[in-house]
């Protein structure tokens, strides 16, 4: 399966949920959002929300700014 | 105190996280500004950069947090990232800057209005950022942001309150705070600001690229503190004629 993330491809031969792929990358921080295809999963739902072929997902985080 | 939407604040300086040299500098001007309401931004996450770390020490300092919306170039754009920020940072407060702009940095202000009005629906506390514009305050006021920022100069020029005249107006007109944001480049003008009655100011550049950032933090916590006081107490009016302040006594006629 591939899919997308901030336009980075990836791909994964099992099935993964959100928690899994932000257990892979490294990104468990807080302050962290997600969008699949634009549209925002909130937090509670990533151990259950699974990432589907193609999917492009957008990964932001809190950042220093006025 | 200051009362916004739900919060109350003792100090009325607000402040960013941005352009600071390093995080732990950052907290400790933060922490010397006594600020309890600091800016912070989104950006896309990069998979292969090391980890920067600034939401930890911001935890830590106890503040609260307000996320922007810079990047957006329009409404639509807007509300996806508040959206996004309401997640990353687990709050319905927002500042809401639209500036399409990247030369001047200058609010888009018939964006911003649509993105205040569908966010104020949507369950946020919209602060907007806006050209120092008194209609277009109160048309802010009227879709339910909860408290105004308009600008006194570019943001990062430090070129001061080159708005006046116009932030009197808002001041004078506004149900809801003024938080004078933007331009404001030297402690005397946070004071200038406050001592014509803004609730409010939100500085960042002038202090994050001071030589000494925990030092300018102090200063502006005390200018801030001075100018709110001096406007409690009430300026004297000014005038082009001299109004003496000694007695002109002719004691010295006889000599």
């Amino acid at each position: 399966m591939q899919f997308f993330v901030n336009d980075q491809p990836l791909s994964s031969e099992a099935s993964l949920t959100l928690e899994q792929l932000l257990e892979q990358i490294n990104q468990t921080d807080k302050g962290v959002a997600l969008a699949i295809n634009r549209q925002i999963v909130s937090r509670s739902r990533w151990p259950c929300k699974r990432i589907e072929e193609g999917d492009r997902i957008t990964l932001i985080k809190a950042t220093a700014g006025g | 105190m200051l009362t916004i939407a739900d919060k109350t604040f003792h100090s009325r300086l607000f402040t960013g996280t941005g352009k600071f040299k390093n995080s732990q500098t950052m907290a400790e001007a933060i922490k010397a500004s006594e600020s309890e309401l600091v800016t912070m931004a989104l950006k896309r996450v990069n998979l292969n950069d090391d980890q920067d770390d600034i939401l930890s020490p911001l935890t830590k300092a106890g503040v609260n947090l307000l996320p922007n919306t810079s990047g957006a170039r329009n409404a639509k754009e807007a509300v996806y990232a508040a959206q996004l920020a309401r997640e990353a940072l687990q709050t319905h407060w927002l500042k809401l800057e639209i500036h399409p702009d990247p030369k001047y940095l200058l609010p888009d202000p018939i964006e911003t209005l649509k993105a205040c009005e569908k966010l104020v629906e949507m369950g946020f506390t919209v602060l907007p950022y806006v050209h120092a514009d008194p209609v277009l305050c109160k048309r802010l006021e009227e879709a339910g942001a909860s408290a105004v920022m308009p600008l006194g100069a570019p943001i990062g020029s430090n070129l001061g309150l080159k708005t006046e005249e116009f932030l009197n107006i808002i001041i004078e007109q506004s149900q809801v705070p003024v938080v004078v944001d933007a331009g404001i480049g030297s402690p005397s003008d946070a004071a200038k600001a406050m001592e014509i009655g803004a609730d409010a100011v939100l500085v960042n550049t002038a202090i994050a690229v001071s030589n000494d950032p925990v030092a300018m933090g102090t200063a502006f916590k005390e200018a801030v503190i001075a100018g709110r006081r001096a406007y409690e107490a009430g300026l004297g009016i000014r005038s082009h004629q001299a109004h003496a302040s000694s007695p002109l006594t002719a004691f010295l006629e006889d000599f």
